[in-house]
Order: structure tokens, then C-alpha cells, then sequence
């Protein structure tokens, strides 16, 4: 099998750019975890192209037509090697023309390395639909619940944070992009960044900055963070009675903010969203296996 | 603090300490358009002072895990060349970058 790669996720000796200028002739002196194993499986990693590719990996959801998406639970694989975005919500994602291909890749690149601490015990993980009977499973189509109108800002608050840290690191001192014509090192730094950053990562940026200022830290971020937990525990909650949450693809920008703030994994197939709760992604198999046909 | 607090309106922001925090610099076009980003983003972010989140502890990171150690071993994976050779200069062996103190 051929894999895609989105350009966040590094592979040794080959330039990584980011989509930005701020990386154009970063080499990356090694291979994320996703790589390695996905070479050490007899897979191949594809050259810049979803046509000639059998899956893809990426951090976000990358509409294939005619194809399925994997977001697998929080925690069970690797971010070794993938730049980071919002660290609490990154989650390697598989595209693949069909569930069977997705989970073929997902059984791949999941589970233990010594780089991330902040995986799952592969133990927890099941992506066997065998035992799953579909009829049994307690499905809600859309539930109103009480927090649905917090997601948005809650995960806007809480990822433009985390990624404002996460970007300090482009600086122009030791890796990327150094400007010419500087007069001393703080002119250097915010040249350089100014130069090679997009107006969305300017404004994520500075997003993250305002919500994490001393002013505002307790009733943006804090906040945010509080209203994290409660959003957790209403779905669990929803989880308690329903194996699984499904949601029209209309809906993708809410369900998005919902599995990133939570770690749930979901599976997007055709015009649906399917949600379970931590390592239930067996159920999601066999329901959008059977949405496939 | 109560959440009388909340600001509103055009004086929450103070751009030119974002931006310096940030370490950016933004066009003028950019300007305009990161002031009506706030003003959007900002009203949303003031709604949710409606919800009640009295004694609940604020959730940083999904993940149940705690403590996973690992060996305290030293290890290479990199060699001193192969981690300069993406530097934008480098001189002696050493990452080079302009002159901080005078």
C-alpha cells in the first residue's frame, strides 16, 4: 500500500513545508513514529499525491471523494515527528478509499513508542467489527445537548492557545526561514515570522496570546478549560445510554470541535459523522461498513 | 473575579501588545481584518460566561494516563552535523545569531 502524508508529518531527508515558507528548506534529521512503522509494515510512503495513494494520513479531515476518514481516540498514536498544532487535540487521522483500507492503516501506525508518553496501552484498542451487531447498537441522530453551543468557542479559545505556544519555536534562529537585513535579534525573529506566516496563523496566534495574557488567562482560558470537562462529562453521560452519536456531515465544523475537545474517535463516511465514546472504534467499523455498501 | 469583568466593545483590545507578545508584525489589510476576527471571536467568547463552572476543575488534557516513565538513559539520535545542517547559520559548530549584548 501507498500512504499520503500531510507535510506535518516528517520524514527523514525529505524537505517538509509546511504549507508555509517559514520551513522551505527544513530537512528533517528524522522520521515520525507513523513513518517508521508504516515502512516497517511493508508499506510505502507515497510522493506528494492522493491519486496514486491507497490512504493518507493527515492531523485535520481531508474531504476524499467517495472516501472514508478515521479520526481514531486521543492518546493512540504517535505525535512523534508530526508538528504540532493544539497538543491536548492532536490526533493522526487516516483517509482511505474505504473503512476496511482506513483500519488496515490505522491497525498500523497505532500504538506504543518510546517517543510519546502519551499513548494508550495497545491493549485498549479494538478495531474488530466481527463481534459487532449492528442491530444491537443504540444509535442518536443529532442529541441536543445542553453545551452544544460552546464547542465552537471553547475549542477556538483552548486550540489558539495551545498552538500560539506550540509556533514560538519558529523563530529563524536554528531552523527555516532567516530573513536578510536585520539590525538585531528580536528585528530577525519577527521578520522572519511575519514574512513566512499566513493571516490565519497570525490571527490563531495572536488568539492564543490574548486568552493566555495575564488579563485574561482566568476568564477565557481557565474557563474554557472548566467548561472542557463539563462538555466531557454531558457526552459521557450521552455515552452512558448510546453506543454511538451520528451526525450530518452539515455539521462538521460542530463535530469536529466535539472529538477534538473530548478524544473521541469518530468515523466520517458519505454525508455521516459517526461518534463513539475511548476505544469503541470497533463499533464505528461495523456501522459504517455497513453504511458503505 | 466576577463575571461583570467581561469586556466588551473596541478598548478589550490592545493589538500592538498582541503582536509584540507574538513577535509579529501585521500588514494593514491584516489589521483591519484580525479587528474584526477579535470583535467576532471575542463576543462568543464572552457568552460562555453564562455557564455555571463554580468548584469544576478545568480539563487541560483528555488523556486519563499518568506517569508513564521511562528509563533515565542517555542516548544519540542526532549528530551535532546533521541538526546543523537546517540551521540558517552556523559557525565553529554552533547555531550563529546576531549579536544580544553590546
Amino acid at each position: 500500500m501507498k500512504i499520503d502524508l500531510d507535510e506535518n508529518i516528517l520524514v527523514k531527508g525529505r524537505y517538509c513545508l509546511t504549507g508555509s515558507k517559514m520551513l522551505y528548506n527544513f530537512k528533517p534529521p528524522y522520521s515520525a513514529a507513523v513513518v517508521e512503522k508504516i515502512l516497517k509494515a511493508g508499506m510505502f510512503v507515497a510522493v506528494k499525491s492522493l491519486d496514486n495513494a491507497d490512504a493518507g494520513l493527515s492531523l485535520i479531515f481531508r474531504n476524499i471523494k467517495d472516501g472514508v476518514n478515521i479520526k481514531p481516540t486521543y492518546g493512540t498514536v504517535s505525535r512523534f515527528g508530526v508538528i504540532a498544532n493544539a497538543s491536548s487535540m492532536d490526533s493522526v487521522r487516516v483517509n482511505a478509499k474505504n473503512l476496511d483500507d482506513a483500519f488496515t492503516v490505522l491497525s498500523v501506525i497505532a500504538g506504543s513508542d518510546k517517543n510519546d508518553p502519551t499513548l494508550y496501552p495497545a491493549e485498549k484498542y479494538n478495531y474488530s467489527p466481527e463481534n459487532i451487531n449492528i442491530s444491537e447498537l443504540k444509535i442518536i441522530e443529532s442529541p441536543d445537548f445542553k453545551l452544544k453551543d460552546c464547542l465552537l468557542p471553547v475549542e477556538k479559545i483552548i486550540s489558539s492557545a495551545e498552538f500560539s505556544a506550540n509556533i514560538s519555536r519558529f523563530d529563524g534562529l536554528n531552523f527555516g526561514f532567516r530573513p536578510e537585513n536585520y539590525k538585531n535579534i528580536n528585528e530577525l525573529i519577527i521578520d522572519s515570522r511575519s514574512e513566512c506566516f499566513d493571516y490565519q496563523t497570525k490571527f490563531k496566534a495572536l488568539t492564543g496570546a490574548y486568552v493566555l495574557s495575564e488579563d485574561n488567562f482566568e476568564k477565557y482560558y481557565l474557563k474554557a478549560a472548566k467548561i472542557r470537562r463539563l462538555i466531557k462529562r454531558e457526552l459521557d453521560g450521552i455515552f452512558d445510554n448510546f453506543d454511538i452519536i451520528a451526525l450530518p456531515i452539515e455539521n462538521l465544523d460542530i463535530a469536529e470541535a466535539l472529538i477534538n475537545l473530548t478524544g473521541f474517535p469518530a468515523v466520517i463516511i458519505k454525508d455521516k459523522i459517526l461518534i463513539s465514546k475511548e476505544f469503541e472504534e470497533n463499533k464505528l467499523y461495523a456501522l459504517g461498513r455497513s453504511l458503505e455498501k | 473575579m466576577s463575571f461583570n469583568e467581561f469586556d466588551t466593545g473596541i478598548y478589550y483590545l490592545n493589538l500592538d501588545k498582541l503582536k509584540s507578545l507574538v513577535k509579529i508584525e501585521l500588514t494593514e489589510e491584516e489589521e483591519i481584518a484580525a479587528g474584526n476576527y477579535f470583535d467576532f471571536w471575542v463576543e462568543k467568547f464572552n457568552g460562555l460566561k453564562k455557564i455555571d463552572t463554580e468548584n469544576i476543575e478545568p480539563l487541560i488534557n483528555v488523556s486519563s494516563l499518568e506517569n508513564i516513565m521511562r528509563e533515565d538513559t542517555a542516548y544519540k539520535i542526532f549528530t551535532r552535523e546533521e541538526l546543523l545542517e537546517n540551521a540558517p547559520e552556523h559557525c565553529d559548530g554552533y547555531f550563529a545569531v546576531p549579536r544580544i549584548i553590546e
